[in-house]
């Protein structure tokens, strides 16, 4: 009981702390470091069993979403990722938090006109045009595209530093070479933006891979480019202290399933309007998984800056700075909302620099969480409790473990998302918002820790926190996690409560195809 | 160039004797710098709860039975209150709002009213709109002060000695 005294003490001072780094996203804009840095900061992480239908069975698709808040009107030079930094999406099958695979994107920019920059004759002189494009764009490297933004895609085994990269070749010129879609500056520029994106999606196939399990004659794909942000949230509205308790943190108002996409969680999508860079993989299972016998795999997403950058005072396009020394990591995610809402803010930018083999550095975050005390403070007045068991071993099993019988990859703990790519893909018509939360009965009492029942009504177990596919409603989930819900009511008062966000997501709101989210919001009609 | 040098330092510093010195060394008042603070502007009403709260705390009314009565008073009763800490009243839409958590985890949230016809409003809103929130909540209203007990389902008989207490008061 000191315990919670002691935390409950310290909430309301914490809550001063925490709470301007409550972003709009699972990590937009978390950490006071990577503010600076937009073009590398990491915001969503997603990794599913591919649902798109029985020809892509057998596959995982991953996808790390960068450069958030995206006003789709950001013209003239939108939204290019960074060439001097490294993108990366890191698989671990092995269970020790040391990536065994590492897929790495690197990234270049030219301009148009063989990189003279497009140019129009004015006055007897040549003179280079101040925008990104010079007319309709259709396909990729069309004459009318002034910056064009190109990358390539490797593949580590082992330590991500310990040996190059393996380029993966482009199946469909036999190059190392893909272009990245321009942003969609609106109707004028790409008239059919869904028709130009999907000619981006490109095939590859695995280096030092015969993958099992999928159907034959199909490849691996990869597709990098603006989406519309996928994520949803109305955490502004949560503590907005004018309107609390009505648009607010809110209560399904019958507390079932369905009020998840009634009333009570609709329409109040605060980032529903912004746009996102995805860098999406699809890749068979067989080639990401230690053997057919461990399907259980970890991911996350980093990206990396080189240690020191020097200005030109006399840039150009093609060299305005130079960048040299090692790769500094910049940019970490796995699960959504945890260096958002768990990690406190010392520590923000340590844990996007670190690494998931270092997590334990960061246990006291999990195991002894402020969100709950602060929502205690705001939900008090109607007796309202948080947990009163600590440590929270229930938050260590979701975040840093994964789910007992599920997705529990060995018994070291660290942050990541885990997804047991044995477990059937769920149709999108048939997915569950709450994903595999579903999938537990109320503990007995005094028995703190869930208990799985595969055979519950709406269980889901091919969702979050089995992984995270797009129409995860990963707020309502976390909210209703931190608040007790794998907890018997001994030690969490109201974990049976239908903790809502007023922010409605489900996998009807996206495309059933790889990349699976939505095509971005149009500059200009 | 010795002469030129010594000059220019004449100039713009030694030799300015005669001017008086600026009033203060603190350097000139700033807009607030928030390009590198992290965190959406949308969220910007996450920071004032705490001005809210202490607001709350520095305008009680004047109640017959404050919180703190009630806490002491149960305590000399036996029932000792654990923890206790402020609790943001808005949502309760009262003017004070204290949350005192039992040994055995009960949860006792009072509320400070400027009315009575306030009070009773206070309990009516908390009654429809946090049903599923706290649905073993209890309410009672006693002049101007609201007493919600919770998570007692269990511990039948303190509730309803926190009531009888609360009631006499």
């Amino acid at each position: 009981m000191k315990l919670r005294a002691s935390w409950l003490g310290g909430a309301l001072a914490l809550a001063t702390a925490l709470t301007p780094n409550i972003v709009t996203a699972s990590s937009h804009r978390e950490a006071p470091f990577i503010t600076k840095n937009p073009k590398v900061d990491g915001t969503d992480f997603y990794m599913f069993n591919s649902y798109e239908g029985a020809t892509r069975a057998g596959y995982v698709t991953i996808l790390a979403n960068y450069v958030p808040l995206q006003d789709a009107y950001g013209g003239p030079n939108y939204f290019t990722l960074d060439p001097d930094a490294l993108y990366e999406i890191h698989i671990d099958n092995t269970g020790d938090g040391i990536e065994d695979l590492t897929f790495q994107f690197s990234f270049a920019q030219a301009l148009g006109n063989a990189g003279a920059g497009i140019a129009l004759p004015i006055g007897g002189k040549t003179v280079a045009i101040p925008l990104a494009t010079a007319g309709a764009l259709t396909a990729p490297g069309a004459a009318a595209q002034n910056v064009i933004e190109t990358y390539t895609l490797g593949l580590v085994r082992g330590p991500r530093r310990a040996t190059p990269a393996t380029l993966v070749t482009n199946l469909a010129d036999n190059t190392t070479t893909f272009h990245k879609p321009f942003d969609n500056a609106g109707t004028k520029t790409i008239a059919n933006y869904a028709n130009y994106a999907s000619q981006f999606v490109y095939n590859f196939d695995i280096p030092g891979c015969t993958p099992s399990g999928v159907q034959s004659g199909t490849h691996s794909r990869v597709f990098v480019g603006q989406r519309q942000e996928g994520f949803a949230v109305n955490l502004g509205q949560i503590f907005d202290l004018v309107d609390m308790g009505v648009s607010a943190l809110s209560v399904a108002p019958t507390g079932n399933q369905a009020d998840l996409t009634g009333a009570a969680d609709q329409g109040k999508n605060i980032v529903a309007n912004k746009n996102i860079t995805t860098l999406a993989i699809e890749v068979p299972a067989s080639c990401i998984t230690k053997d057919a016998s461990s399907p259980i795999i970890a991911g996350w997403t980093t990206s990396s800056m080189r240690q020191a950058r020097v200005l030109n005072p006399t840039a150009t396009f093609t060299n305005p700075s130079r960048e040299g020394g090692p790769w500094v990591q910049v940019s970490r995610l796995g699960m959504p909302l945890v260096n958002e809402v768990v990690i406190g803010l010392p520590d923000k930018d340590k844990f996007n620099g670190s690494e998931p083999k270092d997590d334990a550095q960061f246990a006291d975050y999990v195991t002894n969480p402020t969100l709950p005390a602060l929502v205690e403070i705001v939900f008090g007045a109607t007796g309202a409790l948080a947990p009163t068991t600590f440590p929270r071993t229930d938050l260590v099993a979701t975040f840093l473990n994964g789910v007992p019988t599920v997705n529990v990859l060995s018994s070291t703990l660290y942050e990541a998302t885990r997804l047991n790519t044995g477990v059937p893909a769920t149709t999108q018509t048939m997915q569950n918002t709450l994903g595999a939360a579903t999938c537990f009965d109320p503990p007995a009492s005094n028995a703190v820790g869930p208990t799985l029942n595969l055979g519950r009504t709406g269980c889901d177990p091919a969702g979050f926190p089995n992984g995270r596919r797009p129409g995860d409603d990963t707020v309502d989930i976390t909210l209703r996690v931190a608040m007790g819900f794998l907890l018997d009511e001994d030690h969490a008062p109201i974990r049976a409560a239908p903790l809502v966000d007023g922010a409605a997501v489900n996998a009807s709101m996206f495309q059933n195809a790889f990349p699976y989210l939505n095509n971005p919001v149009a500059g200009a009609p | 160039m010795r002469t030129l040098v010594t000059l220019s330092i004449c100039l713009f510093a030694a030799c300015k004797h005669d001017v008086p010195a600026p009033p203060s060394h603190e350097p000139p008042p700033m807009a607030a710098d928030t390009t590198g603070a992290p965190g959406s502007q949308d969220l910007a009403p996450l920071a004032r709860l705490t001005p809210v709260m202490a607001s709350e705390s520095s305008h009680r009314p004047a109640v017959k039975v404050p919180a703190e009565k009630l806490f002491d008073t149960l305590a000399s009763q036996g029932i000792e209150i654990a923890s206790k800490h402020q609790v943001l009243a808005t949502v309760a839409a009262a003017s004070y709002c204290m949350l005192g958590v039992t040994k055995d985890t009960v949860a006792i949230a009072v509320c400070e009213y400027p009315s009575h016809d306030a009070a009773v409003a206070g309990q009516k809103l908390l009654d429809a709109r946090y049903r599923k929130l706290v649905p073993d909540a209890v309410r009672e209203v006693n002049g101007s002060t609201l007493v919600t007990v919770a998570n007692a389902d269990h511990h039948p008989g303190v509730r309803d000695r926190v009531f009888e207490t609360f009631k006499s008061l």
